[in-house]
């Protein structure tokens, strides 16, 4: 049979678009942003963080009283249209002090988070990419490390380094990018026999490329849950310490040192206790919702 | 499998001495010594005081001597407390703690298992919410505010509970409730994730196939695979509910370690303090040993490498 000109048929030139690219392809972020947008809880999070770490930035020039000014006239004031919150024994303005408190409380959170962030990643990074005796020390050392209850060396550091805003960012960062760092290398492992890595390999990347350029972009899925939950565990240990009367000092404070504070009278005063750990439970709760939201988000396979 | 056993023993010593040795230079790098208290000490009591501590050696001989000591389990003399010795202040303390910790395991394992159990049964209807609600207010409340608020609750609005001492089983339930509730809603989680997990295996199918009842498909098929995240998990528990301890017991005055320790970071007694850490890692590094080994029997499939 002869094949004629006449035999084909034009495609019609809708079909023929169908087969182009319409839309730009969209990137990682914005795919997992758009997951975590379907997510009710996890945005209510998200806004609630935003929300209270501008707070915290702008308190100084917004709060109508000092956080510090004592005024006995005003003592163990119950919650009054002037205090919303109502004063403590010293006839501090409670609702200021809980905003000051947010500076702390979230400062000691970001940075730790952040601080941690660094070293596990590398930690984990290095151990995982290079395996072999490397990786084995080093998770030794790890795992040491991770049998030691931490808590009790947060407190030994905070003895040596003594209380204070600076020696909690110390301590906790100290002891607290372990569980990072394990995170990371198990990613690492898995990631580091695919073909991407053989093709950056064969195009002569140095191993520094690969792990920065290539393997730790690939796993910052579960990098940034561990990091939104990280936060909220260090607000938790901060208060913790300032509960045992390790960490912040007045008339500086935190949301556990308020608390702290207003334990010896709670059962007189219980709001003075209730407002500052309804701001810990909150923030901790964002933060919570948040990072499982992130988690379900950024890397479906974890969904459960 | 005797081969892995020795290992981890070989493994957990090493932990410990190198736990012991980071807690004995820290506690000698901590500024000032045991006896720069706000009474200043005339020179010549300092000096004998130091000399009866041993603390004028040079500090690697105090180390030598520390170790020798702790190897016939001796923890060595509170400086505060004249006449006392640590192993003293353990033996005195750590019952308390003891009780009120295995009860509070008892409770987030219990609870905790048929929380899980309950949420995956039920997955998606409100049974689950409820269940997930409550475990991820477990995590949010920090112990020591979950406690007070117990305490306003229970002892002064309704008085049903006494609010503080160590007396009878009445004094156990409020504490134990803080102490286990952070752990509570962590078994929750786990158990109904892991349980999920596994009845949608194929050995689950062809239990149903048979025709057995949904009751001995969860608990002789299902539940048994299910459980063994939450032994993993006995270590971090055991961990949470001992420095947990520190403000609950401190709370509900229970004469436990926990309240001890606090009490000694506040006196800075450096001698109690040393002691009692090392004495709760060795509690925690033996503990974390018998959960890797029972781990290991319970599981043969984990790779005994």
């Amino acid at each position: 049979m002869e094949v004629t000109k006449d035999m084909f048929e034009k495609v019609p030139k809708e079909e023929r678009q169908s087969l182009n690219i319409m839309r730009p392809s969209e990137t990682f972020l914005k795919d997992s942003y758009r997951r975590l947008k379907k997510n009710k809880l996890a945005m209510a999070g998200l806004y609630f963080v935003i929300f209270i770490t501008i707070i915290a930035i702008i308190t100084p020039w917004i709060s109508p009283y000092s956080y510090s000014a004592q005024d006995f006239n005003l003592s163990n004031v119950g919650p009054t249209k002037l205090h919303w919150f109502g004063t403590d024994q010293f006839g501090r303005d409670i609702f200021t002090r809980v905003l000051y408190g947010a500076r702390i409380s979230l400062t000691v959170g970001y940075v730790v988070s952040l601080l941690n962030l660094t070293f596990g990643v590398l930690y984990g990074g290095i151990s995982g990419f290079f395996g072999g005796k490397v990786d084995n020390i080093m998770m030794r050392i790890v795992d040491v490390l991770y049998s030691i209850p931490m808590m009790i060396y947060v407190i030994l550091l905070m003895l040596i380094l003594g209380a204070g805003l600076p020696s909690i960012l110390i301590a906790l960062s100290l002891s607290y990018w372990l569980s990072m760092a394990r995170i990371v290398r198990a990613e690492i492992l898995s990631l580091k026999e695919q073909e991407f890595v053989l093709a950056a390999k064969t195009l002569g990347a140095s191993n520094w490329r690969i792990i920065l350029r290539h393997l730790i972009p690939n796993c910052m899925g579960p990098i940034i849950v561990t990091l939104t939950l990280s936060v909220p565990s260090a607000i938790f240990t901060e208060s913790f310490l300032s509960f045992i009367g390790l960490g912040i000092s007045a008339p500086k404070a935190s949301w556990g040192s308020l608390a702290s504070d207003a334990m010896e009278s709670f059962m007189i005063y219980p709001y003075q206790l209730l407002f500052p750990s309804l701001a810990i439970c909150l923030t901790v709760l964002a933060f919570n919702f948040l990072g499982d939201g992130l988690r379900d988000a950024l890397d479906p396979k974890m969904r459960k | 499998m005797s081969n892995y056993i020795v290992k981890r023993i070989f493994a957990s010593f090493i932990t410990l001495w190198i736990v012991v040795t980071a807690t004995f230079f820290l506690m000698h790098a901590m500024p000032g010594g045991p006896f720069d208290g706000e009474k200043k000490l005339p020179d010549q009591v300092k000096a004998n005081l130091e000399t009866k501590f041993g603390l004028d050696k040079p500090i690697m001989q105090q180390y030598g001597l520390y170790l020798k000591n702790l190897l016939k389990g001796d923890l060595g003399p509170s400086i505060k407390y004249e006449g006392r010795t640590v192993n003293e202040i353990i033996k005195y303390s750590f019952p308390a703690s003891a009780k009120i910790g295995s009860v509070a395991i008892l409770f987030s394992l219990v609870v905790g298992i048929y929380m899980g159990i309950v949420a995956a049964l039920h997955q998606g209807k409100w049974q689950d919410d409820l269940c997930m609600i409550i475990a991820t207010l477990g995590v949010t409340v920090p112990s020591f505010v979950l406690s007070t608020f117990l305490i306003l609750i229970f002892s002064v609005k309704l008085k049903l509970l006494p609010p503080v001492g160590f007396d009878g089983p009445l004094n156990y339930i409020m504490p134990a409730i803080a102490l286990g509730g952070y752990s509570l809603s962590f078994i929750a989680r786990l158990t109904r994730s892991s349980l999920l997990d596994v009845i949608r295996q194929d050995y689950i199918r062809t239990a149903v196939a048979k025709g057995l009842s949904k009751k001995t498909v969860i608990f002789k098929h299902a539940l048994r695979n299910a459980l063994i995240p939450i032994v993993t998990y006995m270590g971090p528990l055991i961990a949470g509910i001992l420095t947990g301890s520190f403000v609950v017991e401190k709370i509900f005055g229970i004469p436990g370690l926990g309240r001890e320790f606090v009490q000694n970071i506040t006196n800075r007694d450096y001698m109690a303090i040393m002691g009692v850490t090392v004495f709760y890692s060795a509690f925690l590094v033996i503990c974390n040993l018998v959960v890797d080994i029972l781990y290991a029997f319970i599981d043969p499939r984990i790779k005994l490498e």
